[in-house]
């Protein structure tokens, strides 16, 4: 088994170096150019003074040239930190602070934020900025170090000898209090959940995988590894097309690819424009998704029209690198209940532990704990955080559990369940709520779009408002009034959310994910208005006569 | 003239308010979810200025707002009470 990820690089390019590895709209890289140019590009940063164990950010738009700079940094021996370039500079400060990168890789796309962060005085003098393509990058404050021109002479790097324990990249997700936490990932990490998925899903060098999430996201690490682990195609979406559905469908079709990963919101915004054809997309073998609910009728929708493809259902936190939990979902579902996210492939462990980290019976609702080889060491410099989220696991010595803050129950078959976040259970009137579960119901009302319910502290007597965001698919009327009356054929009257905002689009944070406290901030607006408008009235008309008004 | 029966003008009021349609006048609007407190606050505001009578917050019974019948009848009483009451001020000035 390999050690290092990048040695699937090398294995491929001795062995089928013409074969291509990465394709990015017309421009692509085959396996020897990426394995020399990332060696090339690992002496250069070793010149300009990476040691082992350094950090290089990658503040690189998703190309062959962001993949190469992932390797180079590996080459190196040194950890990459993948960057939304579109995230705002002061996050981004967040993250350079926390991990002190040696070398930043950037591109053209960079160049604003770069200059917002020498503006925050965040680029310090030992941090060296690589042009990543072969001219040099210039802003009004920074100059880069060297350019992609520069490596292009160089020998290869001859690559320090490290253990597969070391970190491979650290990725950033966001932190309940506001701080972005930076998960370690290790090369033995990645490699495990590869191998696995390698072998479940009968990969081979004439795939041709997908590459829908952006970089810094950690569904891209099976994307890419797990391409370059058979010496497949990996076939990178290009970045503004990953949000038009019909462009989106296009892509699927026109790359040929044999799998598909993505969020589910890709899958959703295909299924509401209606851009998937019945057989559409010949070539496709299997579909995955991970990172949220895939709601069922959506589900529904593309198995209908792909009855020859594969659909599995993917679970786990990037605690856990990629996915701790798999589910090959067989026909279309009948109801509109999600999909299980099923059991923990070999090598990794998925309980449902009550209070007390004892197993729940079947049935019962627990939290959902991961165990085994996919755990990361913890986040980056924060031992307080990474002890609190990774537990020492009862009766076995030295082996830990990631507590997920996800609820779940096991069925009679063993499969696991998914029920929402922990923290978004509520009490409404005197019940206990799964905010996941209204949502749920939500996401399937015909014309929803997305949609998220979240809850609100109340000084009213049903203790938290329950407020729904939601946006519609295009030519869809539906108004509150409307969702209100389709929601109550399906959900408990408690469970109806009490305010509502339609959005065009929900907010999003800088993973993508449903920008959940914004959304409770614009709820707690809405209800401060309607309080005002109610106090202002009173004080209109109590200086008046009741009988006034007619 | 046909004028519109009170239930009816309390149930496009709570209608209006609350976004929502309660299947019919004997519906509980707080056990079924169709209310809550700034709902019932926004809904009082709504009935003052319809039907011209006074509830004030804190004499206001919960219970009187169980249903748009019970609402009905709370606003009929209000409008025949409050009428004597005005009628009773005029004659005294």
């Amino acid at each position: 088994m390999t050690g290092l990820l990048q040695e699937y690089v090398a294995r491929q390019a001795e062995t089928r170096p013409d074969a291509v590895a990465v394709v990015l709209g017309d421009s692509r890289v085959t396996y020897g150019t990426l394995d020399v140019a990332s060696s090339r590009q690992a002496a250069l940063l070793r010149e300009l003074g990476c040691r082992p164990r350094d950090r290089v950010c990658l503040l690189v738009s998703k190309s062959p040239a962001a993949i190469c700079g992932m390797l180079a940094s590996l080459k190196a021996g040194c950890a990459y930190v993948p960057v939304d370039v579109e995230n705002p500079a002061a996050r981004v400060e967040l993250i350079l602070r926390a991990v002190e990168p040696h070398a930043i890789l950037a591109d053209p796309s960079a160049v604003v934020l770069l200059d917002q962060l020498a503006a925050a005085g965040v680029l310090a003098p030992g941090t060296a900025i690589v042009s990543v393509i072969d001219e040099p990058l210039s802003g009004e404050r920074f100059e880069s170090a060297a350019s992609a021109s520069d490596w292009s002479g160089l020998d290869e790097i001859h690559e320090p000898a490290l253990s597969s324990e070391e970190v491979a990249h650290i990725l950033f997700t966001s932190g309940s209090t506001g701080t972005p936490k930076g998960v370690m990932i290790t090369h033995a990490n990645v490699i495990h959940f590869v191998e696995w998925a390698t072998r479940y899903f009968n990969a081979t060098c004439s795939d041709r995988f997908s590459g829908h999430p952006p970089l810094h996201f950690d569904l891209s690490t099976y994307d890419i590894y797990g391409a370059f682990r058979v010496g497949a195609e990996l076939h990178l979406v290009p970045p503004g097309q990953s949000s038009l559905p019909h462009l989106l469908a296009e892509f699927i079709r026109s790359s040929r690819v044999t799998r598909w990963f993505a969020v589910p919101s890709a899958y959703a915004l295909l299924a509401a424009f209606d851009a998937v054809r019945h057989g559409d997309f010949p070539s496709l073998r299997h579909a995955l998704w991970c990172g949220e609910v895939l709601p069922a009728p959506v589900l529904r929708y593309w198995m209908e029209r792909l009855p020859h493809v594969a659909f599995t259902n993917l679970y786990g936190p990037t605690e856990a690198t990629i996915a701790s939990s798999f589910y090959t979902v067989r026909e279309p579902p009948q109801s509109d209940e999600p999909v299980p996210i099923g059991s923990a492939w070999e090598g990794g462990e998925l309980l449902v532990l009550d209070e007390r980290m004892r197993p729940v019976p079947p049935g019962e609702v627990g939290e959902i704990y991961i165990g085994g080889v996919g755990l990361s060491p913890g986040y980056w410099r924060d031992p307080e955080r990474t002890r609190q989220a990774f537990v020492p696991w009862p009766g076995r010595k030295g082996e830990r559990l990631y507590r997920t803050g996800d609820l779940g129950r096991v069925d009679d078959s063993g499969l696991v369940h998914f029920l929402g976040r922990r923290d978004s259970q509520v009490k409404h009137r005197g019940y206990r709520i799964e905010l996941g579960e209204i949502e749920t119901a939500l996401g399937a009302l015909e014309g929803v779009r997305e949609c998220a319910v979240v809850a609100t502290e109340s000084e009213g007597f049903e203790g938290t408002t329950l407020c729904a965001a939601y946006a519609t698919t295009p030519g869809a009327s539906l108004d509150e009034r409307a969702l209100r009356r389709a929601l109550r054929e399906r959900l408990p009257s408690y469970m109806i959310p009490s305010a509502w905002l339609a959005f065009e689009e929900l907010p999003k944070n800088a993973n993508g994910k449903i920008d959940r406290p914004l959304l409770r901030q614009r709820f707690r607006e809405l209800r401060g208005n309607r309080l005002q408008a109610v106090e202002r009235a009173r004080a209109d008309t109590s200086g008046e006569t009741a009988g006034a008004h007619r | 003239m046909n004028a519109p029966s009170t239930s009816s003008r309390v149930r496009r009021i709570v209608g209006d308010v609350l976004a929502a349609d309660p299947p019919s006048d004997d519906t509980d609007l707080i056990e079924e979810g169709y209310i809550d407190s700034l709902a019932l606050v926004e809904t009082i505001l709504a009935l003052e200025g319809e039907f011209g009578v006074s509830l004030p917050l804190e004499e206001v019974d919960v219970d009187d707002f169980r249903s748009i019948a019970s609402i009905a009848m709370l606003v009929e009483a209000l409008s025949a009470g409050q009428a004597r009451l005005r009628l009773a001020e005029r004659g005294q000035a």
